[in-house]
């Protein structure tokens, strides 16, 4: 078993011209009494030629602008980090009192935000009116966040502006333009289409479809429903009551 | 003990990607995970700890990708044929067809390897690791790790056709080449010397 092992590892160092000199001399001699070893080496090699080609794949380059965007919009600080193990017993002790109380006042929950609280500006009032359609060969309005454009949907899918508004939700600035569109039932349907800038939040456990290299998760909290995507490394959300999800992934997929 | 400088991170997005496409199978998955992993490594500063930046953002990476499986196994699915027209497209089909299926049946072959067999590939023949930083950022031993390459290496060559004479002729039966006559062990399953499956 020990023998075979370290033959193993000796012909996958052979392969790659990783073993050292004297194993190699070792090696050769053994491979020039057996066909097998010879063999397995040429499997090596063959393998190493085949793994070359994926050396030809580059990242996307939604992928590339995202992660620029996400370095530039990661916190800066000064210094290396703390290194809690040299804080006194006593201020560590302290630390993890009030840290306990923390917990236990806010009812042992994450603090962490969620898209799912952030969804909740999506489904508010607008505060700011409609911002400006510029129809044209490929329409948007003028209006965007975190140097995404907001889509114009009001030729193609039949939704129209109807207001917009602007909040702060953890750290991040949060830009929201509402459009509606007539339902089956005579009424209004509205939709609130919100991005935040600054570090996307954390995927939700959700049933995912995946679009165009975009993975959109489906969300039902308190009888609304939301599509959540990043875009760029953003957080971007689609939130209603009574839209059925089918409908906002057809929206996100055209946003 | 440098820190790791944000500002190096864009170029090992390319041969991130690569490893997370290989951790995957799925070029979706492989963008979300480099997301996230860049977005972990870059919610606080963060100490090398002697490690090269590549090895320590394969730990980061692998430690996402474990995660986010973990995640993905609690998760409910939900069938994307109510969605027709939201049917995802291979960007890459359009300009290199023949590339990208040799290189999508690559990925699928190295998607199919244990987890073990594959972060050690990954590791070494994607990411371009040292066996030591390999074994370092995946936290065994050097000599797992060549073994962990070597096994893989063989499955994925003999999955994939092995360029030889012997592989391409019907019936598939060996040829003679000089001292490189190869005997039973270089079949796929038989029991030689060197095709094993078990754990390393």
């Amino acid at each position: 078993m020990m023998r075979r092992r370290k033959a193993e590892a000796q012909l996958a160092r052979a392969a790659d011209g990783t073993l050292r000199a004297g194993d190699r001399r070792e090696l050769e001699a053994r491979i020039d009494a057996s066909p097998e070893l010879a063999e397995e080496l040429r499997l090596q090699t063959r393998a190493l030629t085949l793994m070359q080609t994926l050396a030809d794949e580059p990242a996307p380059a939604e992928l590339h602008a995202s992660v620029q965007s996400m370095i530039a919009d990661a916190p800066t600080r000064q210094g290396p980090p703390r290194r809690s193990w040299r804080l006194a017993p006593v201020a560590v002790a302290a630390v993890a009192v009030v840290a306990l109380l923390a917990v236990l006042l806010s009812g042992g929950g994450s603090s962490a935000p969620t898209v799912n609280q952030a969804a909740t500006l999506a489904l508010r009032q607008p505060t700011e009116p409609s911002p400006v359609e510029s129809p044209g060969p490929k329409p948007t309005l003028q209006r965007e966040a975190a140097g995404i454009s907001f889509p114009y949907w009001r030729d193609s899918l039949g939704w129209s502006t109807s207001g917009a508004r602007s909040d702060t939700f953890a750290g991040r600035s949060a830009t929201t333009v509402f459009y509606t569109a007539p339902n089956a039932s005579g009424g209004t349907a509205r939709v609130g289409y919100t991005i935040l800038s600054g570090a996307a939040l954390p995927l939700p456990k959700a049933p995912a479809v995946e679009h165009a290299g975009t993975r959109y998760l489906v969300i039902s909290d308190n009888g609304a429903t939301v599509v959540t995507w990043r875009r760029n490394g953003h957080t971007c959300i689609l939130a209603a009551r009574g839209v059925a999800p089918k409908t906002l992934l057809h929206l996100a997929a055209w946003a | 003990m440098p820190p790791l400088d944000p500002a190096s991170l864009p170029k090992h997005t390319d041969r991130l990607f690569r490893a997370a496409w290989a951790l995957t199978g799925s070029r979706e998955d492989a963008q979300d995970l480099v997301q996230e992993t860049f977005a972990r490594v870059l919610a606080r500063p963060r100490m090398l700890h002697g490690q090269d930046e590549l090895a320590y953002l394969l730990r980061v990476l692998r430690n996402t990708f474990l995660t986010q499986r973990r995640t993905a196994s609690r998760r409910p699915q939900i069938s994307g044929s109510e969605l027709e027209e939201l049917e995802p497209e291979d960007p890459r089909t359009g300009d290199r067809p023949e590339q990208a299926v040799e290189t999508r049946e690559l990925i699928s072959r190295i998607a199919n390897l244990s987890e073990d067999h594959r972060l050690a590939l990954v590791a070494v023949d994607v990411l371009g690791l040292s066996y030591r930083e390999a074994a370092q950022a995946l936290r065994t031993r050097e000599a797992t790790i060549a073994t962990r390459v070597f096994r893989a290496r063989q499955r994925i060559a003999r999955e994939l056709g092995d360029g030889s004479p012997a592989a391409q002729r019907p019936g598939g039966a060996p040829a003679e080449r000089g001292n490189m006559k190869p005997e039973d062990g270089n079949k796929k399953g038989s029991s030689g010397v060197f095709t094993t499956e078990g754990p390393t």
